[in-house]
């Protein structure tokens, strides 16, 4: 898979997907207005985001960003995210191989979970 | 890559197993009649080698070319063939000659290839025609025909050409290749394999990526057994806690704090039994363009690195560039001071054979964790659940190294030389108790697997290079 597979995949199942380049650190594939579907959270709509892999093949990215803050910062793996203080940085590894409905299954598991 | 690129650089073809077997088969008309194909080839730059990785064949059809002992295509033939290569694709003209061994060129040969095909190729793609002569035994001799000027093409003669799979097939050229000098101290190394399989071995340009306990040993015993092409990728300089298990270290380099490159340059000089060593010491990672770049010289590499990023590179490399990557692993168990157990494998990966990660040896997980930097990371270690500790511990002792690394030599010899009964039938993996080993014979890369994916495609890797934190 790619990075553009990745936004194909999630503008194909609805959400909105847009590139974000932050200058000095890297780019981001921000879905705007993701809805958490299970767990403490269920409900509330924030932004994710994943830095963009260069790597080939594809390695899925080690974190998930998200915005506004879902957690002390600190707690939960969680640490301040290079995007900007607005976001935080989860620190959450996909184990298994990356396709785009992979990491999406991930993005699910690893909000319903906080 | 223009021109006047070439002329400081040295010529290779690589090609796969399932394209050879094919190409042969196309071939092989009897003694009496000569046949020819078409093929696509993708480049593949190295620092100081070029590589064709010729791909896929572009079979000719009835009528495309004419049959009378010798053989010739027509101009339909070509133009067909030209316009089924993709972007990035160079032409290649294969034909049979009836006789063994590297191939020189009749005078009909040149004057199709220099004067009927280098140009329309190199006008339809940009990249220079790529010419090979298949022998009755095997053999392919290649060239190149760079663009001078206008209307003027020079050969360049291929070093070598590559037939990769689960074997190593290896054709020299006999003279920018030469068979080395077989010495009064290889005798009992060449009465095992033979004088034949030793010219093989030796010829192999061998990169070393890591060069601590494993690598350091790979290194002492390709220089005994007569290699002599070495080429050692590793930026780090030996410390105290390295002389415990890095051979041919001395004190005097730790305090120095002497490149491992260095080290291992002086020990293989030291033990080398070879006439001539032709030896590259690179004291700079393989995560970067000029590491990326020396390890695509190589005809074999050796992975003895222990971080999930560089292994996914050499493990993408050995499909892409169709460079096989000998590699291993140590996991050792240790609780609160206890030596608890001790696993290490030893595998082979490239075409024709399972990737690391379809092994198991390699964790994308991790492979994001290196990175994003977290392995270097002691909290974060530290947190991680035991399972994932023992891991990245990196844990390990000489003996441990030195068996990891004789079995990689196996392999190594198995592979070039296609004696099963020498490098055996698959990955290892050896448990310190009972004290056995396991060979998996059967395992394959899952279907759809992303690396297996990019055999013979030369994708640039350089995505994976340079790792910047998140």
């Amino acid at each position: 898979m790619t990075n553009e597979d990745l936004v194909k995949h999630v503008e194909g199942i609805g959400l909105k997907a847009e590139i974000l380049d932050v200058p000095g650190t890297s780019r981001y594939i921000v879905i705007r207005h993701y809805e958490i579907c299970a767990g403490r959270l269920k409900g509330r709509k924030v932004d994710v985001a994943l830095q963009w892999m260069p790597q080939i093949p594809y390695v899925a990215p080690s974190a998930v960003h998200v915005s506004p803050h879902v957690v002390a910062m600190g707690s939960a793996n969680s640490q301040s995210s290079p995007i900007g203080a607005g976001w935080q940085y989860l620190s959450r590894v996909l184990r298994v191989v990356p396709t785009p409905s992979a990491i999406v299954t991930h993005i699910a598991t690893v909000l319903a979970e906080l | 890559m223009v021109k006047e690129d070439f002329r400081a650089t040295e010529a290779s073809v690589a090609l796969l197993e399932h394209v050879y077997a094919a190409l042969l088969q196309h071939l092989d008309k009897g003694l009496d009649q000569e046949d020819l194909t078409f093929a696509a080839w993708r480049p593949s730059q190295g620092f100081r080698r070029y590589t064709a990785v010729l791909n896929r064949l572009l079979l000719p059809h009835k009528g495309d070319r004419l049959l009378h002992g010798n053989v010739a295509f027509m101009t339909e033939y070509l133009q067909r063939s030209l316009g089924q290569l993709e972007m990035g694709e160079g032409l290649a003209l294969i034909h049979g000659h009836p006789v063994p061994g590297w191939q020189g060129m009749s005078r009909d040969d040149v004057v199709a290839e220099r004067d009927r095909l280098a140009g329309p190729a190199f006008g339809r793609t940009g990249l220079p025609l790529l010419g090979l002569t298949a022998g009755t035994d095997g053999s392919l001799s290649a060239r190149m025909w760079n663009r001078k000027g206008p209307h003027e093409f020079e050969r360049q003669w291929a070093s070598n050409v590559r037939v990769v799979g689960r074997h190593l097939g290896l054709t020299f050229h006999p003279e920018l290749r030469a068979r080395p000098i077989a010495t009064a101290s290889q005798v009992a190394t060449v009465s095992v394999w033979g004088d034949r399989h030793q010219a093989d071995l030796s010829r192999c340009r061998v990169g070393i990526v890591g060069l601590g306990s494993v690598g350091s040993l790979v290194t002492e015993c390709l220089a005994r057994m007569g290699i002599t092409d070495l080429v050692f990728i590793d930026p780090d300089r030996i410390e105290e806690r390295n002389l415990d298990r890095t051979a041919g270290a001395t004190a005097e380099d730790a305090s120095v704090g002497r490149f491992k490159v260095s080290v291992a340059e002086r020990h293989a000089r030291n033990v080398s039994t070879s006439a001539s060593l032709t030896l590259k010491a690179v004291p700079i990672s393989v995560l970067t363009s000029a590491g990326l770049n020396q390890a695509l010289d190589c005809d074999v590499l050796f992975s003895c690195v222990d971080r999930p990023a560089p292994r996914h590179l050499l493990n993408a490399l050995a499909y892409a560039h169709l460079i096989p990557v000998i590699d291993g692993g140590i996991l050792a168990r240790v609780e609160a001071d206890d030596f608890i157990h001790a696993d290490w494998r030893i595998h082979t990966v490239g075409p024709g054979r399972p990737c690391l990660v379809c092994l198991g040896a390699l964790d994308t997980g991790d492979v994001a964790l290196d990175i994003a930097g977290k392995l270097d990371d002691p909290d974060y270690i530290k947190n991680l659940p035991e399972e994932r500790r023992h891991a990245v511990s990196k844990r390990n002792v000489f003996p441990f190294s030195m068996s990891v690394a004789a079995h990689e030599i196996l392999q190594f010899v198995g592979c070039v030389t296609g004696m099963e009964r020498i490098g055996g039938v698959g990955a290892q993996t050896y448990h310190c108790y009972p004290g056995e080993m396991e060979v998996d014979r059967e395992k394959s890369c899952a279907a759809g697997c992303a690396y297996m994916s990019l055999a013979g495609s030369a994708a640039d890797l350089s995505g994976n290079l340079n790792p910047q934190p998140q």
